[in-house]
């Protein structure tokens, strides 16, 4: 913005001054002795072309003279250099075409074919022209592409080089806001167009030199919630799994290849319970399930930790860890027995993550966890507490207001704090442990004003047994029914847009959101479909989700364990690594849940990232472990060892990354032994570790390329 | 709210460094130090530094300094006062555990019954204690408030520019291209990357132990260790594509990771903890924990200017009484504690530590023994050369009432940090972009 308003107020004065210089007659060069003069020299080619001499040293521009007794053999020179073609088109006015000129300000003449001439001294001024090469959305539903919405919004990337921070831009003819990022960066926000079409981009210097990009940038109506190609590439196929599971094996992967992105979406939107794996995450659970007694909370994590690495349904897992991060519940807010309330609130997101949206958030509102964590089971009508009302909006369902109250007033938390009033903890009859319970008594049956709505709100569907049908005290109404129905703008939007950002890229345009959230209302809240959008859409493939996003401690711990097929243990993993990364699950920091994105990245984070993947890659014990992980023997050379390692993992090494790579196998391997032949067995410890550094060394191209 | 500016940051980072060499964009010319790795390389070269101790959560200051001169205060806490004796539940009349008993300030405020050492520090004139510290406009949000404090701007959206306040600071001060331990400057203990360090030119190390901070790689084969790091190590120097992010910022993450490791390890080798200041408590008291980690960073001479800590669980909307006295003996523990180390490295007097937090809290109880989101808070200020025994931002019954709901505030915070910052020898106007009243009160030194 500041570039072009400089620019602008640049050209403005340059016309004030120019002016009179230009029109005030003549010349000092209109001798006596010749029949000709120059009255003035304008560009056309150029923006502002009525008063602004300023010409491209790349040539070609359209120069118009005026003045009087020209005639038809005269030929324009800028300083000493011929015009490359003169068209003098009437006695009082010239074209002229310059040729490739030095930067530089110099005099325009009119000469015969005697050399005579007629020169305006200083009368334009050549510059050089900001070079572009090329531009891509680098936002908003078109990421990735040199397309832009109609309703615009989004960021276009222009590549090129000599920008000096003063440029700035046009698009179709408009202005549009710039900031030169850096000499060969420079990032335009694209306005909005009546209609679809292709348009030119021009970049403006601070003189006014135009570089246009012909057609360069296509306004479209379409939107890329649409289906993206169906065929997957093995890279597109790792890009799924490691957004829609947590990273997958060579053979799942090939799977996908072979199945393409609908059949995929398909069967990861497919929960199938594989009793074996659910049994056997169970068994790690306390022997009585559920637990008669105590429990520590290293119970729970174990038995999901075992389905996150485990579970054939892995879209499963990764929808409850986005929904456990977006309900964060703590059991260190729980104690002894009540510790199993987290596994059936992780129970609950597992089962309902695909259902709708309306149901998760009344089950949540009412699970016991929840209920203890921010205190509904104290909370009553005579004195409410608004810690869990609060929440309700400003995290799980519409987002903070803005202060305008649009979302919700202070008052309104005040009123939806008694609405959400009735539970309360107890000892369970003849056990010694808490449950909780509803009340009618203790919930606040009186009526309260809540967006404009007078009724008796209360918690959605409360337990029938609680109900007194007989004197009508029961609420009129759920709070999650009223909250969608009174702000289903807010609240449609709200979760798209977290779904958007964890699973595709963050800061989504709001034309996406909104049309994703679209979706959600216009399939009666459900998830699936939303979910199937999104898995599909040519933003989940986009050169901007492509990019890759910093994956949070547990979905990078556990996508490199699912996709080595490494057994680390789960002791191990939760106690080793999880902790001291910050990321334990079922004991977010806050309600607010995790941070996200580049917000995990710091020096000591990366350094334990490191020593995870080493710790795992220490795991492969064995001969056999390693060549499950190279071609087969007999078939080796250190370039497909290394080629190998990186397909599995899914990294692309540059060739300087590869090339040292290959050096380490050819000289620490002792390349011949193992390459051709296999382990030497008498010397597998050495070759053994030494294939593992050749892991760990391209793990951190996996950790620095993280998809 | 996310405020995700990742994108710009690093490109415009790469832009101005750029642009440096040529244009002398930084305004800030390098001051030389005696020792070349001094990290604060814009900042005078005296040794000083400050903690900045948050209690996440939003701490309820009237039962922190409690003003027992105050009939309303009594009024609205019947159950969790601390004048009275109780168990802080309903019908108990008050929370203060019989044989404890609070510490007196001056003007009828008196500590916590938990913070026996800060009420020494006060008596020994070492305690500044600022009540009804915050910001125009009380958001009750954590979030959004904390969102504030971080980036140091009340207005985010209109006058933020993405980054922190540390961030800020990092960018002016501790910039030097040619000093690897820049990023020294500013350290984050065991709190993460808050956006409190949000920056475009230097990144603060965010840390969260120095015994972690070092690469294992494979432990039973160490003669490969060496080889395999420095292969890591000038791969990442080259590698990822420098336009795209997200790979800009893992690679200046791990870069500055690699950088840094051998000169953290090195420079903390030889701490030891002679008089066992840290020894009791650790393993419950996280906050004594980050501060044995900040000791250990002093003793590597890096020049760290301020350090950042914190310690979580202060939003008490139920039964607050124990988790608050808890909370309250850590505090406690870990600033004696500290401060007497710090006398054992002479460097008391180098040390100014700051305790924050996002917001304090309602007025009255509510129906849970426990308080909701308020505003105006307390903050504290100690350290060998702070002129303590004062306290500033009187109250009033009126302001104490349920129908008040909640303090306001009379100092807004950045003034507080403003004279933190000026004692390090820093423009806080380059910090702290927006205007915001500034009493002239407070004067810590």
């Amino acid at each position: 913005m500041l570039a072009r308003g400089n620019w602008l107020g640049f050209v403005v004065l340059g016309a004030l001054v120019l002016l009179p210089a230009c029109g005030g007659g003549g010349g000092p060069a209109a001798g006596n002795q010749i029949g000709w003069s120059i009255a003035a020299v304008e560009v056309l080619t150029q923006p502002m072309n009525q008063f602004s001499p300023f010409g491209s040293t790349a040539g070609g521009d359209e120069v118009r003279i005026v003045g009087i007794g020209f005639e038809p053999a005269m030929t324009v020179y800028f300083g000493s250099t011929p015009a490359a073609l003169t068209n003098v088109a009437s006695p009082t006015e010239i074209r002229a075409f310059p040729s490739a000129m030095p930067p530089g300000t110099v005099d325009v003449s009119v000469r015969n074919s005697l050399g005579d001439a007629a020169t305006l001294q200083d009368a334009i001024t050549f510059y050089v022209p900001p070079a572009v090469a090329s531009l891509v959305s680098i936002d908003g539903p078109t990421a990735g592409e040199t397309r832009a919405p109609i309703a615009g919004g989004n960021t276009l990337e222009i590549t090129g080089s000599n920008f000096v921070g003063t440029e700035t831009s046009r698009i179709d003819g408009l202005f549009a806001p710039s900031i030169v990022q850096s000499p060969t960066i420079m990032h335009v926000t694209v306005p909005p167009r009546p209609g679809p079409g292709a348009v030119n981009v021009d970049v403006i210097s601070e003189q006014g030199i135009v570089t246009t990009m012909l057609g360069a940038l296509t306004y479209t109506q379409e939107f890329s919630l649409d289906p993206a190609t169906d065929a997957l590439s093995l890279q597109l196929a790792q890009h799924l799994y490691s957004r829609a599971a947590f990273g997958a094996s060579p053979a799942v992967l090939q799977q996908a290849v072979n199945d393409g992105l609908g059949v995929t979406v398909g069967n990861l939107l497919t929960f199938v319970a594989d009793p074996v794996v659910e049994q056997a995450a169970l068994d790690l659970y306390d022997p009585n399930f559920p637990p008669s007694g105590s429990i520590s909370t290293r119970t729970n994590r174990r038995w999901w930790v075992y389905l996150i690495l485990n579970n054939p349904n892995p879209l499963q897992e990764k929808l409850a860890w986005f929904f456990h991060d977006h309900f964060a519940t703590s059991q260190s807010g729980m104690s002894g027995r009540s510790i199993w309330f987290l596994w059936e609130q992780i129970e609950l997101l597992r089962a309902n993550s695909l259902g709708s949206w309306r149901d998760l958030l009344s089950e949540v509102a009412r699970n016991q966890a929840m209920l203890v964590w921010l205190d509904g089971i104290v909370s009553t009508g005579s004195n409410p507490n608004e810690n869990w009302a609060r929440e309700f909006w400003e995290l799980f369902t519409l987002g903070v207001d803005d202060g305008s109250g649009a979302r919700y007033t202070q008052g309104e938390i005040v009123e939806a704090s008694r609405a959400f009033t009735g539970y309360r903890r107890r000892t369970a009859p003849g056990e010694e442990y808490h449950e909780i319970i509803y009340e009618l008594g203790r919930h606040d049956a009186g009526s309260k004003t809540i967006f404009g709505q007078a009724g008796m709100w209360g918690y959605d569907d409360n337990p029938d047994e609680t109900r007194d049908t007989g004197n009508g005290t029961y609420p009129s109404g759920g709070m999650v029914d009223l909250t969608l129905g009174e702000r289903p703008i807010y609240a449609s939007e709200f979760i798209c847009k977290k779904l958007l950002e964890y699973f595709v890229y963050e800061n989504p345009h709001p034309q996406i959101v909104g049309d994703l959230a679209l979706v959600l209302r216009s399939n009666n809240w459900e998830l699936e479909p939303v979910m199937r959008t999104l898995l599909q859409s040519k933003a989940l493939f986009s050169g901007r989700a492509l990019a890759g996003q910093v994956k949070d401690p547990v979905s990078f711990v556990f996508s490199f364990l699912r996709t080595t097929e490494i057994d680390l243990s789960i002791n191990r993993v939760d106690a080793n690594h999880l902790a001291p990364l910050e990321q334990i699950p079922m004991q977010p920091p806050d309600v607010n849940g995790w941070v996200s994105g580049t917000a995990w990245l710091g020096s000591q984070a990366m350094l334990l990232r490191i020593n995870f993947l080493q710790d795992a890659i220490d795991e492969l014990e064995t001969v056999a472990d390693i060549q499950a992980l190279l071609p087969p023997v007999g078939q080796r050379t250190p370039a497909n060892m290394v080629d190998n390692i990186a397909t599995l993992l899914g990294v692309q090494l540059s060739g300087s990354a590869r090339t040292s790579l290959i050096t380490y196998v050819t000289s620490e391997l002792q390349g011949d032994t193992i390459v051709n032949v296999g382990f030497d067995p008498t010397d597998d410890d050495e070759l053994l570790k030494k294939t593992r550094g050749l892991l760990w060394m391209t793990a951190q191209y996996w950790e620095g390329h993280q998809q | 709210m996310k405020h995700d500016h990742s994108c710009t940051h690093c490109s415009r980072r790469s832009f101005i460094k750029g642009a440096a060499a040529g244009a002398g964009l930084l305004t800030v010319a390098p001051i030389w130090s005696l020792r070349p790795t001094y990290a604060a390389g814009g900042l005078p070269n005296n040794g000083r530094f400050v903690v900045v101790i948050n209690m996440f959560g939003g701490n309820d200051g009237l039962n922190t300094v409690v003003p027992t001169h105050l009939s309303e205060y009594l009024n609205v806490r019947p159950d969790i006062n601390l004048i009275n004796e109780g168990d802080g539940s309903g019908g108990s009349g008050g929370a203060r555990p019989a044989g404890e008993s609070l510490h007196a300030l001056s003007g009828g405020y008196e500590l916590h019954y938990s913070l026996a050492d800060m009420g020494q520090m006060w008596t020994d004139s070492e305690l500044y204690v600022i009540n009804k510290v915050g910001y125009p406009r009380a958001n009750l949000s954590h979030f959004t408030s904390m969102d504030i404090y971080s980036y140091g701007v009340r207005d985010i959206d209109g006058n933020g520019d993405g980054r922190g306040w540390l961030g800020r600071l990092a960018d002016v001060y501790c910039t030097d291209p040619t000093d690897p331990l820049a990023p020294l400057g500013i350290v984050s203990v065991g709190v993460g990357k808050r956006r409190d360090f949000q920056s475009d030119e230097t990144d603060p190390l965010i840390m969260s132990n120095v015994s972690g901070f070092r690469v294992d790689s494979d432990n039973d084969f160490p003669a490969d260790h060496d080889l395999r790091q420095k292969m890591v190590e000038d791969q990442l120097a080259v590698e990822p594509d420098p336009s795209v992010e997200p790979g800009v910022s893992i690679q200046n993450a791990n870069k500055q990771a690699y950088d840094l490791v051998d000169a953290v390890a090195q420079g903390t080798a030889a701490w030891t903890d002679p008089n066992s200041r840290y020894v009791t408590g650790i393993g419950s008291n996280s906050l004594l924990n980050n501060m044995r980690e900040i000791s250990k960073m002093l003793s590597g001479d890096f020049g760290t200017k301020v350090f950042y800590t914190g310690i979580g669980g202060f939003d008490t909307h139920s039964n607050q009484a124990g988790r608050h006295e808890t909370l309250m003996s850590r505090l406690n523990e870990a600033l004696q504690r500290f401060k007497l180390d710090m006398q054992d490295r002479n460097r008391w007097n180098d040390c100014t530590i700051l305790v924050v937090s996002e917001f304090g809290r309602r007025n009255f109880e509510n129906g849970s023994d426990g308080t909701d989101h308020g505003h105006g808070n307390v903050f504290f200020v100690t350290g060998g050369r702070v002129q303590g025994q004062q306290i500033v931002g009187d109250m009033q019954n009126s302001e104490l009432t349920q129908s008040a709901r909640f303090l306001g505030f009379d100092y807004d915070f950045r003034e507080v940090y403003a004279a933190l910052l000026a004692d390090l020898g820093a423009d806080p106007a380059l910090v702290f972009p927006e205007s915001y009243t500034n009493t002239g009160d407070i004067s810590l030194y």
